[in-house]
């Protein structure tokens, strides 16, 4: 592989993870909006929590630093929670709202939730 | 003698580029059982042929003596038989659990692991580090499994391996992991995610480590992790080196030369 290729090929993959956000993001918002409404079982938890961290583990390579730290966050903060697929109290899902948008704003996404869908798995 | 030793009489093993170039070498560093056991394997004789043919070293020594070549890049399976002899019956039947002895012979070396994890962003366990130095022959590729569940992560590393000249596979779950294992070659080395969508990355190093013909392989772990705990783990269930995501593609390709025994580039 020549270098040529090789930065064609880095160039093309790192715009692809960039758009890969939005749709990650939507489902990111959407287990989140289960686990609010209360209908959420461990799957929902779990794979929240895998979500965001995948993105902390792979977004700074891709060049979106600050979505990782973002990412890494709300990981962080949900991370107890999901050990006891327990709902978050008032105080703290707050926090995780607000770490949320956090990630999204740092995906370059709007604050706010788009809201996707996730069925709830119980 | 496969339940036994991990290795069956009617396996059949081959020189690498590596082994073909130590043994057309001037002088060698090898010691003399290894040597003679290198010299026999022709790709064509089984175990069973090969250990008959022996004079200095013991037949109950050749399985531990393969897995050294092996280790040292000098022997592999031999291509048309590698497939067959694979079996992972029950590959992850196991959980991992390092014993009490290896959480303990691990303890010291740990604290440096975390350390240097936290402050560049990957180690390579001492005795890797310290171990053999790989000379590549003209046109010899190792070859690396990545096995990471982040599609475009995968890519980049595949990409960025093949750019430094290894020769690179994926695998995002356990039915590929397995499939890819079974598939010759046996890789030089293994970069291996912790948190997989339907394994964990402790419970498949202790996999490998546990099979007969991969437990040499070197592993390295990919963790968001740079705890002492997290790193006594790992170094107590064999992994041989570990890189903290998100990653430096540069620090990344230094840790896998380290382990690999290759000079930096």
């Amino acid at each position: 592989m020549n270098m040529d290729a090789f930065k064609q090929q880095m160039a093309a993959l790192v715009q692809d993870y960039r758009d890969s956000l939005p749709p990650r993001l939507a489902e990111v918002d959407a287990r989140w909006a289960l686990i609010e409404s209360g209908t959420a079982g461990p799957d929902t938890f779990q794979g929240l929590l895998r979500e965001l961290h995948t993105l902390a583990g792979s977004a700074k390579t891709f060049g979106l630093a600050e979505l990782g730290v973002a990412a890494r966050a709300a990981e962080l903060h949900l991370e107890p929670f999901c050990a006891a697929a327990a709902m978050p109290q008032a105080g703290d899902r707050e926090t995780f709202g607000r770490l949320l948008a956090g990630v999204r704003h740092s995906a370059g996404l709007p604050e706010s939730g788009s809201g996707g869908q996730v069925r709830p798995d119980h | 003698m496969k339940d036994k030793m991990g290795v069956r009489l009617e396996d059949v093993f081959d020189l690498t580029p590596l082994g073909v170039s130590q043994l057309q070498a001037s002088s060698t560093l090898l010691p003399p059982e290894q040597l003679e056991l290198l010299v026999l394997v022709d790709g064509r004789s089984t175990v069973e042929a090969l250990t008959k043919r022996l004079k200095v070293v013991k037949a109950e020594a050749v399985e531990g003596l393969l897995a050294l070549l092996f280790q040292r890049g000098l022997i592999t399976y031999a291509q048309n038989a590698q497939s067959d002899n694979l079996d992972f019956t029950g590959f992850f039947s196991a959980r991992a659990e390092p014993s009490a002895d290896a959480l303990a012979a691990a303890g010291s070396e740990a604290v440096a692991g975390a350390s240097s994890l936290q402050k560049i962003g990957y180690y390579v366990r001492i005795a890797r580090s310290a171990g053999i130095k790989r000379v590549l022959a003209e046109g010899e590729k190792l070859n690396i499994l990545v096995v990471e569940d982040e599609p475009h992560l995968s890519k980049l590393l595949r990409t960025y391996l093949m750019l430094e000249g290894f020769d690179a596979r994926t695998a995002a779950n356990r039915e590929q992991i397995v499939a890819e294992l079974r598939r010759p070659p046996i890789p030089s080395l293994v970069l291996l995610d912790v948190m997989l969508p339907d394994a964990d990355g402790f419970d498949i190093l202790a996999a490998i480590r546990r099979h007969p013909a991969l437990r040499s392989v070197p592993v390295v772990m990919l963790t968001s992790l740079s705890t002492r705990e997290a790193v006594l783990k790992g170094l107590a269930g064999g992994a041989d080196g570990y890189i903290t995501k998100p990653f430096e593609v540069d620090v990344l390709m230094k840790a896998v030369r380290s382990v690999l025994g290759l000079p930096p580039v």
